[in-house]
């Protein structure tokens, strides 16, 4: 006799086989539904602490370009032959551009405004090939009423998208202990001995050394290389953070500090002005929602050329003792005694300091 | 024959299998939902409690941007102590305004204005008066206006904020030094001890630094080039005028040290400032050229803790060993024979203008049962009350997590710090989760400059030609 389960019990079967599977589905929903709050709200506190880091990048730039001089030409000398660079020659002629240093924001020799060269002359124009700088264009000068200027003079912009590069210039190679101790040897003046036989830092382009006991010698074969390094950006590292600087006074400037892919675009038509489109493709959609899910923090600052301190932990009132103590001497100071014991001042600070950082608590109109 | 009927029902095996099975098969649905019910519990509370952690992440970041854990300029003012005027001590909010309304700050292109006597501190160059406490002897009040110029700077319209770079021009020290046996008067210190900074910071009498002579250092080899040679010999300073000697930087650095607080003071004058000046003041072991108090005499509680060397010093020498911080006003009054509760005006003023030993000093306890000084004491009281930890949640279920969020703001060693901390605390087993971070935000005079200068709330700042609020460093 062939036995069969009754409709109502088969039906009772699938109700609580669908119940378990939807009560689990559920959870499972729920669980990954959490999961995935939890992981954009922490992508968004990634973007924030980005944001936060472009402070510091873009104070210390601030700070930098106050001294490292300004040149017309991106290219590095070495690079390439051909380039528009001139020779390098003396930076006192008066008529061939020169990377030199600068004299200050607000210029250390008179109070007039700077960066200005040697011969007082105020910085070329930047060239626009140069990706670290945006020059004027024709939306910032309608923004400011045609008065805006190319970068770095008073109402100008820089945009600073950041990320990683394949090889930094003058990139050194990270080991930590190129002279380590012998822990072995039996000989008394070799044991425990740093013996300094490998030059320390080595460069992580190749430079000929294979080791003192090789008897190699380096080499400066790649010495371009190493000084111009592999700018390209790593993949992994762009499209997250950026910074953008507007000039507003001679010393005083208002910074965004970003944390997303807009790679410090204002907006699209600051991309289409500045032809940089196929960063995103041509698709103004995707740079809208890039811009969209960053975070944008602004910040006025103002640069001082005044720098450090003048203490001087005196150690010649512990040796001598009959001259004052607890000097005082100016950083950078040429003066010198053989028998000074400079201590701090050995920290050389020769770009200035932030007076003060002001978070806005709004977006100002021009940045 | 007659069969017996079909079997219609499970055998006794049959039934005990089917049950067996359906209880395994029940347990495993139930140890299936149990799991996942338990998986989204622990889900739930740690998307919970990291959903804690980032806010209190971020409460950090708004602190170390705004400073409300200081000053919240939206709360009422009974509610703002950092804003008062206090035991004659200005606080790290209190408006240049009101120290100007308190007739010790002057008007945009007028004269500084001074107290008719007493009150506290001089906020701004003044003119002459009498006063022994700084030794410098002058009359009061002035009989005319003659000498005003010199204490206003060199342009009378501005009013020398300290807000205002021009407040503190430098002067060259790179010429501070001769040898002992060339002094030009043996026996006391080079008159140039400071170089030609006695331009601006001489306070006491015109005239009495004497004429002197750098002479080269017969230790270093001399230039090649005869003229730099020659040049390099000897410099020869005729004196110092003798009637237009600057009293401003002695007295607006003076009087900035009770306009906000030690803290402040360090953060207000430039990082190269020399906290000292010339004063020939009797109640000084030096003369032409002796050094004024503040910032020098161990009584002094800006002085270094380590002794009282009577000596130039900045910024690095004054905090290498002591400290200065801006103390959280929520922070309990347990200190300075305080009894724990909120703490009272004077109390926080005299927090504010008192060094803390965090050094050497601080490195070990006191043994002496009779002492009443204690350096890791004093050293864990100023670190706890700077990073007074501050609840995210007043109230809150007691299952969950409790985290605090403290940013605690000092200088050490020269440098300006912002310590935030996030503190997590199991609710059951009390295990605590820190993170610590040294922040980079708003500086105080930048969160000066966010606080409307009168009636609470932030002040607008715009470069497109909307409305720039009055705020607290506006003269």
């Amino acid at each position: 006799m062939k036995t069969t389960m009754q409709p109502t019990r088969n039906g009772t079967v699938l109700i609580v086989v669908a119940g378990v599977s939807a009560l689990l589905a559920s959870l499972a929903l729920t669980f990954l539904v959490r999961m995935r709050g939890d992981v954009e709200e922490s992508e968004q506190l990634i973007r924030y602490a980005q944001a936060k880091l472009m402070l510091a990048a873009a104070c210390n730039y601030v700070q930098e370009a106050s001294r490292m001089g300004w040149s017309p030409y991106s290219a590095n000398p070495r690079k390439d032959p051909i380039s528009r660079r001139p020779p390098r020659i003396s930076p006192d002629s008066a008529t061939t551009s020169y990377h030199e240093e600068a004299f200050g924001w607000i210029d250390v020799r008179d109070g007039s405004t700077g960066p200005k060269n040697r011969r007082h002359q105020g910085t070329p124009d930047v060239d626009p090939a140069n990706i670290w700088f945006s020059p004027a264009t024709e939306r910032d000068r309608r923004r400011t009423g045609g008065t805006r200027p190319g970068w770095p003079e008073v109402g100008s912009i820089a945009r600073c998208p950041m990320y990683g590069m394949v090889r930094p210039p003058y990139a050194v190679q990270l080991t930590a202990a190129y002279n380590p101790m012998s822990t072995t040897s039996a000989d008394p003046n070799v044991f425990c001995y740093p013996l300094l036989t490998n030059p320390d830092p080595q460069p992580v382009v190749a430079n000929g050394w294979r080791g003192a006991a090789s008897a190699a010698t380096v080499s400066g074969t790649n010495y371009a290389q190493f000084e111009e390094g592999d700018r390209a950006p790593l993949a992994r590292t762009t499209g997250r953070s950026w910074f953008r600087v507007l000039r507003d006074g001679p010393a005083t400037f208002v910074l965004t500090c970003g944390g997303g892919a807009s790679m410090g675009f204002r907006d699209w038509q600051e991309v289409e002005d500045l032809d940089q489109t196929a960063i995103f493709g041509g698709d103004q959609q995707a740079f809208e929602t890039a811009a969209a899910s960053e975070v944008r923090l602004w910040y006025r600052i103002e640069w001082s050329a005044a720098v450090m301190e003048t203490t001087y932990h005196n150690l010649e009132h512990e040796i001598i003792r009959n001259i004052e103590h607890y000097e005082s001497w100016p950083a950078n100071s040429s003066q010198s005694w053989v028998f000074s014991r400079r201590t701090q001042t050995w920290a050389k600070n020769p770009v200035g300091t932030i007076r003060w950082i002001q978070r806005l608590v709004t977006a100002p109109t021009y940045w | 024959m007659r069969h017996s009927p079909a079997r219609s029902a499970f055998t006794l095996i049959e039934m005990m299998i089917a049950i067996a099975l359906g209880l395994v098969i029940i347990y495993v649905a139930v140890a299936g939902v149990r799991t996942a019910s338990q998986t989204i519990s622990v889900a739930n509370r740690l998307s919970l409690e990291n959903s804690l952690l980032r806010s209190g992440y971020y409460a950090a970041q708004e602190q170390l941007d705004f400073w409300t854990n200081l000053d919240d300029p939206t709360r009422p003012d009974a509610e703002r102590p950092l804003t008062r005027i206090t035991s004659g001590h200005g606080m790290p909010f209190t408006s240049m305004n009101a120290l100007r309304d308190a007739g010790e700050w002057p008007h945009q292109g007028t004269v500084p204005r001074f107290p008719s006597s007493g009150g506290f501190c001089q906020i701004m160059p003044r003119p002459p008066e009498t006063s022994s406490a700084d030794g410098v002897a002058e009359a009061h009040p002035p009989a005319s206006t003659t000498g005003w110029e010199e204490d206003q700077g060199w342009d009378p319209t501005v009013s020398w904020s300290p807000h205002d770079p021009r407040t503190w021009t430098r002067a060259n020290l790179a010429e501070k030094w001769i040898k002992p046996e060339d002094y030009a008067c043996p026996g006391v210190l080079p008159p140039v001890m400071f170089g030609r900074y006695a331009l601006f910071a001489y306070t006491g009498t015109p005239g009495a630094l004497m004429p002197f002579t750098i002479k080269a250092d017969t230790n270093v080899a001399a230039p090649a080039d005869p003229a730099a040679a020659a040049a390099a010999i000897s410099v020869t300073y005729t004196g110092y005028p003798t009637d237009t000697v600057h009293h401003w930087y002695y007295r607006q650095a003076k009087a900035l040290s009770k306009a906000m607080g030690y803290a402040a003071f360090c953060e207000y004058l430039p990082p190269n400032a020399i906290y000292t000046w010339y004063t020939d003041s009797s109640d000084q072991q030096l003369t032409a050229g002796g050094i004024d108090r503040l910032c020098v005499e161990a009584g002094n509680d800006f002085c270094n803790g380590d002794g009282g060397q009577v000596s130039s010093r900045g910024i690095y020498r004054q905090t290498y060993q002591t400290s200065f911080g801006y103390i959280n006003p929520l922070a309990p009054s347990d200190y300075n024979g305080g009894t724990g509760g909120t703490v009272a005006d004077a109390d926080l003023a005299w927090w504010y203008y008192k060094h803390f030993d965090t050094d050497y000093t601080a490195m070990k306890p006191n043994t002496n049962p009779l002492a009443t000084w204690d350096g890791v004491r004093e050293l864990k009281w100023f670190l706890g009350h700077l990073n007074f930890p501050q609840r995210q949640l007043v109230l809150r279920p007691s299952q969950w997590p409790d985290v605090q969020v403290s940013v605690g703001r000092f200088i050490k060693n020269g440098r300006h710090l912002a310590m935030a901390k996030v503190r997590r605390v199991a609710p059951l087993t009390g295990e605590v989760i820190e993170l610590t971070w040294s922040g980079l935000g708003t500086t105080l005079r930048g969160a000066r400059q966010q606080r409307l200068r009168a009636g609470g709330g932030w002040a607008r700042w715009d470069n497109g030609g909307a409305t720039i609020d009055p705020n607290l460093d506006t003269p």
